[in-house]
């Protein structure tokens, strides 16, 4: 996959070939595609959504850290450490379950 | 790089220029850039080009990206029948994408201008499709232009995106070929 720019005066083209898209694939070898753009814009939507998927995941695995430490914290010391509320609990098995069925689907 | 035997002098030694090949998706064009500093050489190449179009397509060969100044002549073998055509201002032709269909071509320019002798370039090109009627190219082709330097090739359809991804170009040139 090469860098998306366009072309310059510094290309040694006509002035008819400046601004036009193409993948500079490096080494000296240009691809020009009037459909660039729509592809660019296929690119940036798929990384969007890999952005987002990221986000989510990350989001997801600090929320089972954080629950994970408040049931150790809490079986170490219950004195000073307040349980898993029923809603945490409930939250924790079906994230446990997701977890499963994700291994099971080879996620 | 490869040295090859010969008979008398030294070795000669060829050497890869430029490589394109189009992925990803479809091309309207593989342009190879940067070659100030390789302008005083004779360049061979080999292409591939397969077309992403339901119609017969025409690969140009655009020195700088002009199509100016050009004249060539063309040496056709259309299944079985052989005609000439002239062609005194049009770009200089690679070779034919038949519709849907794959090419492969053999080249060589005379990049250099030294003592403002003129560029010259040939080509052959294989477009039939095997088992029906197709078409056989010889092109021969002269650039009346001696005062500028060739630092970009340009192989382009005569269609947008009709070079289709898995297509490629390449050139090489030979050391101590040319004086």
């Amino acid at each position: 996959m090469g860098v998306i720019r366009t072309i310059t005066a510094a290309d040694g083209l006509p002035p008819a070939y400046h601004g036009a898209t193409v993948e500079d694939m490096g080494g000296g070898v240009l691809i020009r595609r009037s459909a660039t753009p729509a592809l660019q814009a296929q690119l940036d939507a798929e990384n969007t959504a890999r952005e987002a998927d990221m986000t989510a995941r990350q989001q997801f695995i600090a929320r089972c850290a954080a629950l994970a430490d408040k049931a150790r914290d809490h079986a170490a010391a219950p004195a000073s450490n307040p349980a898993l509320t029923t809603r945490e609990l409930n939250e924790a098995i079906a994230k446990l379950f997701r977890i499963a069925a994700n291994l099971a689907n080879g996620a | 790089m490869a040295a090859l035997t010969t008979s008398y002098g030294p070795p000669l030694s060829a050497r890869i220029v430029r490589q394109g090949v189009v992925t990803g998706a479809a091309a309207d064009s593989i342009i190879l850039n940067g070659l100030a500093g390789e302008t005083d050489k004779i360049w061979y190449g080999v292409a591939y080009f397969k077309n992403a179009s339901a119609s017969n397509r025409t690969i140009q060969i655009r020195p700088n990206g002009l199509t100016t100044n050009m004249s060539e002549e063309r040496l056709l073998g259309n299944s079985g029948a052989a005609s000439a055509t002239y062609q005194a201002a049009l770009p200089w032709e690679l070779g034919d994408m038949n519709a849907s269909a794959s090419s492969f071509m053999q080249f060589a320019i005379k990049a250099n201008f030294t003592g403002g002798h003129r560029r010259f370039y040939h080509s052959f090109a294989a477009a039939h499709i095997p088992g029906t009627s197709g078409q056989n190219f010889f092109w021969t082709g002269v650039w009346n232009e001696t005062s500028t330097e060739i630092t970009s090739l340009e192989f382009v359809s005569t269609a947008a995106g009709t070079i289709d991804v898995g297509s490629w170009v390449t050139i090489w040139t030979i050391s101590g070929l040319a004086p």
